[in-house]
């Protein structure tokens, strides 16, 4: 562990801060707010290159899974194995965008059915090499066969298995598992390219504004509460009992690589709704705010892709741990401070508790 | 902080003396809808919330000020007086002419007791039934108070369980469907939750003449008594779909929203993919069902989602992305909803119809949506 503990613990001062947002509420003048440009910045800056980069590792990894056909050599498998990291670090980077072009045809299930506690992934799996009709693989079909076998979870099992070598050769009817890896790869380089090709083209979609701002902070605030109750409240539990298998990419070694992109994205958001021109989050607040983000990826950074790896050692738990609750505490920093400076509501309804 | 911010808000509206919007109710036909709005921007005065009467198209034909925020709603079957109550823990009931222009007749419920923001008339419209917490003594109740005599408290039943929250009239007009979510508050502790290693939720049918309970439900583990029972929906067939909020990890995915006939003995499941429940983040805000006696609407604005089973099959039927999405009543139509959201929309959705246009933003809608009863009905 080369990471530091922050020089504050944010839950100290976070009510403070809290408290002093509340009682000053300054009087804002939100019309000096240009939503339409801080949207602008935002696609230009943030979403569309994280956009073109999980079209461009997906097709990469097209190249590297039509390699793997009819068996794989050891150099074509760990190059598709690459390649799956690639076009998987890209998804986690955008994967918090869940509005606009995203927001329809259950593009996030697909791309990543995950939690999968009923092991629907493996069953959907079997069931598709079982199928005797070949043409299922086609893209056009592929696009309707079970969800659960449409991403990412799928083309780990079929790449990271113990035996994947093997695996992969195996098959004598026409759907092969290395036709179904480029299958599910030539899925996911479409999705990925539909979805940049929808933002370039009309990143409102119909929407005003300041609605669009305020589904960007959204996707923010649902980033990082999905990071700290999901992806390390999953493998944590709540009875004192680790489960490193419910983590997410578990087979592949990477939870915590997921996570890094996550907040590495999620920081990136931040940054372009904080420096809006007509934002004003006070010095320290965003000080503070920036400061956890730089914190929190590096601690997770050090810790190491795995957490499964993590949890086996002796202070591993406790570790994830405090990370989570650091995480839900920037949650709630960032969406006081947000909300504020921006003139956004966020939740009225999702907020209630009733 | 939410606390801090909405105690802050609670003083500077309770200030507030009643104005009523000019009203333009015309002769205006079809369906009505109730509901609470927040209104103003709450930076250069307080938040102000009013109950609001619209047509299907959303617009706006009555805002009447209510001294802070409200919750749900009962109507009088004639369709003429609604009674808005406080958002929990409050102690105000607003009531109010639909169709009039003068402002809200406001009473309160009595020491010791404050409203859980849910009550429903009487078929008579006599009196009226609302949930209560009995907090000193850790209980459930229904206040019963007489329309007819200034909404005088004359009588109380009990809830049969812990933390009431909606109810419902059964199709005989006599029973009550109560959802008793089995969270313990208590006024001193705002709206923190006591008792969640021990909550029992259970969905109780209470006779209103007797307060006697003539059947009960809940779930069977342990894990399943975090899913706290909130919201219902009758069907004209005796049939309740109800809703709930997760108290335990979310990451479970247990199914929220279940259907009981009453005497049945079980609840089913209404089930929907591992992936769209985990959506839900464990969180639903409201349950309707529609005029044709098939679909439930379940909202989740914590998932941004509305979701719509056939109850015939146990299908998932289809859903709706709603950003804060929570209010739901009966369409127009059968098989239609009307869908109101935190971010000001007002839209007609169900798992047939097209997917409604984007709204305009405008002031936030609250938690729910009544339908008025037909005024020829």
């Amino acid at each position: 562990m080369t990471a530091h503990r922050p020089l504050l613990r944010p839950a100290t001062i976070l009510t403070a801060l809290l408290l002093a947002v509340t009682l000053a509420s300054p009087a804002r003048a939100a019309d000096t707010i240009d939503y339409g440009a801080i949207n602008a910045a935002i696609v230009k800056d943030h979403l569309l290159p994280r956009y073109h980069a999980f079209s461009e590792k997906t097709a990469a990894l097209v190249d590297a899974a039509g390699n793997l056909c009819p068996a794989p050599e050891p150099a074509a498998l760990a190059a598709a194995r690459e390649a799956f990291h690639g076009a998987l670090d890209a998804w986690q980077e955008v994967e918090h965008l869940r509005q606009g072009p995203a927001a329809t045809a259950d593009t996030h299930i697909r791309v990543k059915f995950w939690p999968d506690r009923k092991s629907l992934v493996d069953k959907h799996l079997a069931r598709l090499m079982a199928n005797k009709n070949g043409n299922t693989l086609k893209p056009d079909s592929f696009a309707h066969v079970s969800i659960a076998v449409q991403g990412f979870p799928a083309l780990e099992r079929l790449l990271f298995a113990t035996d994947a070598a093997a695996a992969l050769k195996a098959g004598g009817g026409p759907v092969t598992p290395c036709a179904v890896a480029k299958a599910i790869a030539v899925n996911l380089h479409a999705i990925a390219a539909d979805l940049e090709a929808r933002w370039m083209k009309d990143p409102a979609a119909g929407r005003p504004a300041k609605r669009v701002t305020t589904d960007l902070f959204n996707d923010l605030a649902t980033g990082l509460g999905a990071v700290a109750e999901l992806k390390l409240g999953a493998p944590l539990g709540t009875d004192g009992k680790t489960r490193s298998r419910r983590a997410e990419n578990w087979l592949s070694k990477r939870s915590l690589r997921n996570v890094v992109h996550n907040l590495v994205a999620l920081e990136d958001l931040y940054d372009g709704l904080a420096t809006a021109q007509g934002a004003h989050i006070g010095k320290g607040e965003d000080d503070l705010i920036r400061h956890q983000f730089a914190y929190l990826i590096t601690y997770a950074r050090d810790l190491g892709p795995s957490i499964a790896a993590v949890l086996e050692t002796e202070k591993g738990p406790l570790r994830l741990k405090v990370m989570k609750s650091d995480i839900q505490d920037l949650h709630e920093l960032v969406v006081v401070n947000v909300s504020d400076a921006l003139d956004l509501i966020l939740g009225f309804n999702s907020l209630d508790g009733d | 902080m939410d606390m801090a911010r909405r105690t802050l808000l609670g003083i500077g509206a309770g200030g507030l003396v009643f104005l009523t919007a000019p009203s333009v109710w015309a002769a205006t036909s079809g369906p009505r809808y109730l509901g609470v709005r927040r209104l103003g921007d709450g930076r250069s005065a307080p938040f102000r919330f009013a109950a609001c009467v619209a047509d299907a198209n959303g617009r706006i034909l009555r805002q009447v000020d209510l001294p802070a925020r409200g919750h749900g709603f009962a109507v009088r079957p004639d369709g003429k007086t609604a009674v808005a109550l406080a958002r929990r823990p409050g102690t105000f009931a607003a009531a109010f002419a639909i169709d009039g222009d003068g402002p809200a007749r406001v009473f309160h419920a009595p020491a010791g007791r404050h409203f859980q923001g849910h009550a429903v008339f009487e078929p008579t419209g006599r009196h009226l039934f609302a949930t209560e917490n009995d907090f000193d003594n850790a209980r459930g109740c229904i206040g019963v108070y007489d329309a007819a005599d200034g909404f005088k408290r004359v009588a109380e039943l009990p809830s049969h369980g812990v933390g009431c929250h909606e109810l419902v009239l059964m199709p005989d007009g006599q029973t009550a469907a109560v959802a008793n979510g089995g969270i313990l508050t208590h006024p001193d502790s705002g709206r923190a939750k006591l008792n969640l290693g021990t909550m029992r939720p259970n969905l109780a049918y209470v006779d209103l003449r007797s307060g006697n309970l003539q059947d009960t439900i809940g779930y069977p583990d342990h894990r399943r008594h975090k899913l706290s029972i909130r919201h219902l929906a009758a069907f004209d067939d005796g049939r309740v779909v109800f809703a709930c909020q997760d108290q335990g990890p979310t990451f479970d995915g247990l199914p929220l929203v279940g259907l009981h006939r009453p005497g049945s003995g079980r609840i089913a499941d209404l089930q929907a993919p591992e992936a769209t429940t985990l959506g839900l983040n464990g969180y639903c805000g409201s349950v309707a069902v529609d005029r044709g006696g098939v679909l439930a609407a379940v909202s989740a604005p914590r998932g941004n989602r509305v979701l719509f089973w056939n109850t015939q099959t146990g299908d998932l039927s289809g859903s709706l992305a709603i950003a804060d999405g929570c209010g739901l009543a009966p369409g127009p139509a059968k098989g239609s909803f009307v869908l109101t959201s935190g971010m000001g929309a007002f839209l007609i959705g169900g798992p047939t119809l097209p997917t409604p246009a984007a709204p305009a933003d405008g002031a936030p809608w609250d938690n729910h949506l009544l339908a008025v009863p037909d005024r020829h009905a």
